[in-house]
């Protein structure tokens, strides 16, 4: 049990905080509500409620969508760009998609290499590229979901406000959709852009995303 | 049309049901309050009309007029064409007819009026109520 905890430190930690701070965002964020509701005159709900209300919907996923651009957008440009010095980088002639040794495919698979690897052909297309897929895959259903939730949310803002509603096709084209995206996709390429840097001079002992402490600043990759 | 806080299509599609607002609305769904209420208007049931209004609506009733509910909601010549469409976004609700539009917020199970002949003056902007309980 101590090794398995040990051995999926990472799932696991990050895993029991996220729930952690998710349910610590529900109740912050029916608090919020409901003093919203008290501003317009409006009935306030319950907690349950709010779990399931456009409301809260779109505050999570709009994060989510962009945490998951930010990481597939790294994922797949760090194929084509490096930054010297950096340990997120790969070293800077290695630009592109890299050889058959270099990935270890073909005649370089090894014996423990994963199913697709030995399969060749589309499983191995497929699978060279699984990561960005997923991880992209979950970004665009995560945006998809804000772009529903927001909607609907906007509109029960619109209706507090005595206002109009909108379609769905018109909350694409809404300055509400683009600012929740744009405001979270700044700051998302912001952190990964500034720490692929900073991290060329900075060190953090004992971390994997950090280059030795004693490697010198030229250094590229950890 | 009563649309519920989703589109059903696009629910359908999402994978964190649990996370999404808007299951459909349980009880009466509010183009029958919104109807009930242009209904009650228009055959001079003041008692009925004022029964439907939120406690702000019914308020702002008797302010303008200067007399109880019952007796000043008819006498606001508000638009009674039946309203023919209506849609809910979590607790609120707009129900449109040809001459105007009525507001109503979720009240347990029901529906209440909170605004009702109200007009789109400016587009985008705020309709203009001749009852107004916002």
């Amino acid at each position: 049990m101590k090794r398995f905890l040990r051995d999926n430190g990472i799932g696991l930690g990050f895993g029991l905080a996220f729930l952690v701070v998710l349910v610590a965002q529900s109740f912050a964020g029916w608090a919020a509500f409901n003093q919203q509701q008290i501003s317009d005159h409006l009935g306030e709900i319950g907690y349950f409620d709010y779990l399931t209300s456009a409301s809260f919907a779109v505050d999570v996923s709009e994060n989510w969508q962009s945490e998951y651009l930010q990481f597939s957008l790294y994922i797949a440009a760090l194929v084509w760009l490096v930054q010297r010095g950096s340990p997120d980088s790969k070293k800077v002639e290695h630009v592109g998609v890299g050889s058959d040794e270099d990935e270890r495919l073909g005649r370089f698979a090894e014996v423990d290499s994963p199913g697709p690897v030995h399969a060749g052909g589309w499983r191995l297309r497929l699978y060279s590229n699984s990561l960005v897929l997923v991880m992209g895959g979950i970004f665009f259903l995560s945006w998809f979901v804000q772009s529903v939730t927001g909607n609907a949310a906007f509109n029960a803002e619109q209706l507090a406000s005595l206002q109009r509603p909108q379609s769905w096709l018109e909350y694409l084209a809404s300055a509400d959709f683009w600012n929740r995206t744009f405001q979270n996709w700044q700051s998302e390429l912001l952190a990964v852009g500034s720490m692929s840097v900073l991290a060329i001079y900075l060190r953090q002992r004992g971390s994997p995303e950090s280059k030795d402490v004693g490697a010198p600043h030229s250094e590229t990759g950890s | 049309m009563v649309r519920s806080s989703l589109p059903r299509s696009a629910a359908a599609a999402l994978a964190l049901p649990l996370l999404l607002g808007g299951c459909a609305a349980s009880g009466t769904p509010p183009l029958s309050i919104a109807t009930e209420f242009t209904d009650a208007v228009a055959s001079g049931d003041g008692a009925d009309a004022c029964a439907l209004l939120t406690q702000r609506a019914a308020a702002d009733v008797e302010e303008q007029t200067g007399s109880p509910c019952a007796a000043g909601v008819v006498t606001l010549d508000l638009p009674t064409s039946t309203p023919s469409a209506a849609e809910a976004w979590g607790g609120e609700a707009f129900a449109e007819s040809t001459e105007a539009a009525l507001f109503l917020t979720r009240d347990g199970e029901s529906w209440l009026v909170r605004a009702a002949g109200c007009v789109e003056a400016v587009v985008e902007a705020p309709f203009e109520c001749i009852v107004d309980g916002s």
